[in-house]
């Protein structure tokens, strides 16, 4: 019996040798906030739009922003979008769908507490639906191994934003996603790319580490009258009547200029720009 | 409005961080775990020696249902694809992968399943308030099985079974076995006690525990089987050993210079003073 046993063992073992490495990233993982911070938690200040590739659409767009849309009930319960959802401060349930017959991974879903942002990441190589099919909050994503890094492409996506400040996204962004992971600790890469509202593509990481704590709340959310307005009122600013927009510089005794963002604010040598 | 904005921010993050707070301790145990063999290795791997029954609970029937098990029954078709059943799997050498199903809405788990890689080994853990089937409800080999948290440790309670197994060796359980697990993580390490009554079969609770070590490798291979002939036999041949006439069944006391009485298991084989008594 002893070598019958021994040789099942041995094919077991040789079965359970991975074909090629998949990291696994299934659990509750809590984002770090090591990493821009101010701009994560509190939040970003009005007019902060620093190192970031925009373009003049983008910065028109923000400028006519105000804060107080928020509290008009169709906008209460917006989940963040995948362009935005990672750089927040809830926690990150990762889970796993795989074929039953075959054992390969079809699907991860994603979750983030606040606004129940759930995603579905395709791994079973389906192609993107056509232009016209619905564009949503979290998009069409389909992702792929390279190595044991998860590359994620992202499209579908309804208008959203990358900076909650009024730094919007046109429903023609793309995002590319790396999630690469160092034993507890998880590093999650985004790039975005958009025809309209960016010149350059925003590249930004998100770190997060595992936890061994499942629960996590719901998130119903109802809206409510929280200011009483006339029909059709929509908090806004007109073109340059933004009082607000130059109190970053202000603030923090920064050239205008440099706080209006664009790609080569991102730059080193665009110090030396501001500083003559 | 600056002010009106942070402030805004501010009281939102609050509610989130209010929000987020766990309602009641639950460790979460998805992913993927491989085994620890510190324990109970020559058992759980190369296999258990015919006729060790040492330190094991066993009634006389489970005794002699062990005595005239035949190692080459796994040779027949009809056995050849058996899973193991849970009140074994876990002993076994195959990863463990754990999995969350969890209520949209209320965002309560609501369902754990478990897949052991060795002959695709499924089970569902119900989490929720689903039934417990009638006693004429199929068993089956993983049985039905329904969890609770106690603290941040995952209870679970399992019956329903098909008639299976506790040993490799031919010591059987019958299908009216119950087994209570109790599954607790220590950061990446997972200790699974698992707890066996079976009112035929087993005098007293059989107590094991197993380890398991977080992996980061999520692949896992499919384990499909089919059987084969793999030996010749007549119609209705069955291998077994009669009552008295298993000739193996010795060899393992001789092997160790044990004396048999002890290698026949039993409640008593599993305390201290039995070693004083066979000294006697």
């Amino acid at each position: 019996m002893n070598r019958r046993t021994a040789s099942l063992i041995a094919v077991t073992l040789l079965v359970s040798a991975p074909a090629f490495a998949q990291a696994d990233l299934s659990g509750v993982w809590a984002p770090l906030m090591h990493e821009d911070q101010p701009e994560r938690g509190p939040g970003p200040e009005i007019g902060d739009y620093l190192g970031l590739p925009i373009t003049a659409a983008m910065r028109l767009r923000a400028e006519s922003w105000d804060a107080s849309l928020l509290t008009v009930p169709e906008h209460q319960c917006k989940p963040h979008p995948s362009t935005y959802g990672f750089r927040g401060v809830g926690n990150l349930r990762i889970t796993t769908e795989v074929d039953p017959d075959t054992q390969q991974v079809t699907k991860l879903f994603t979750h983030i507490a606040w606004q129940e942002q759930e995603r579905e990441i395709w791994m079973d190589g389906r192609p993107h639906p056509p232009e016209f099919a619905p564009h949503t909050w979290q998009g069409f994503s389909t992702g792929h191994w390279e190595g044991n890094v998860l590359v994620v492409e992202t499209d579908h996506l309804k208008a959203g934003w990358i900076r909650r400040n009024g730094l919007a996204l046109t429903d023609q962004a793309h995002m590319t996603e790396r999630f690469i992971r160092h034993g507890d600790v998880l590093t999650h890469v985004y790039m975005i790319e958009d025809p309209y509202y960016l010149s350059e593509p925003l590249i930004k990481t998100n770190g997060f580490r595992l936890t061994t704590d499942l629960t996590m709340a719901p998130y119903p959310c109802a809206s409510v009258l929280e200011v009483v307005r006339e029909d059709g009122e929509v908090p806004h600013h007109l073109p340059d009547r933004n009082p607000f927009v130059g109190s970053f510089a202000a603030k923090h005794n920064l050239p205008a200029e440099a706080a209006s963002g664009g790609a080569e604010t991102a730059l080193p040598e665009y110090m030396k720009k501001t500083k003559r | 409005m600056h002010r009106h904005f942070v402030t805004f921010s501010t009281v939102f993050v609050l509610m989130l961080a209010a929000a987020a707070t766990p309602a009641s301790a639950q460790v979460d145990l998805s992913g993927v775990w491989a085994p620890l063999f510190h324990e109970d290795q020559p058992e759980r791997v190369p296999g258990p020696e015919v006729g060790d029954y040492a330190g094991l609970p066993i009634t006389d029937a489970e005794r002699l249902r062990g005595e005239s098990w035949d190692a080459s029954i796994l040779t027949l078709p009809e056995h050849q694809c058996k899973p193991h059943p849970s009140t074994y799997g876990f002993r076994g050498v195959g990863n463990l992968r754990i999995v969350n199903v969890v209520d949209d809405e209320t965002q309560q788990l609501t369902k754990i399943f478990t897949h052991i890689q060795w002959q695709e080994q499924e089970r569902e853990i119900w989490m929720d308030d689903h039934p417990v089937p009638p006693e004429f409800a199929a068993h089956t080999w993983q049985g039905f099985s329904k969890g609770h948290w106690e603290g941040n440790t995952l209870v679970v309670e399992t019956d329903h079974l098909k008639a299976g197994w506790i040993r490799r060796n031919g010591l059987a359980l019958s299908d009216k076995a119950h087994m209570t697990e109790r599954f607790i993580r220590h950061g990446n390490l997972l200790t699974h006690v698992y707890i066996i009554e079976d009112p035929y079969y087993l005098s007293e609770p059989l107590i094991k525990t197993n380890g398991f070590q977080l992996t980061s490798d999520l692949t896992m291979q499919p384990y499909p089987c089919q059987s084969v002939i793999e030996v010749q036999r007549e119609d209705g041949d069955v291998p077994h050993n009669l009552p008295g006439k298993n000739p193996y069944i010795n060899d393992y006391a001789k092997k160790h210079n044990l004396p048999v009485e002890a290698t026949r298991g039993g409640a008593e084989t599993a305390l201290p003073e039995f070693a004083k008594k066979i000294r006697k």
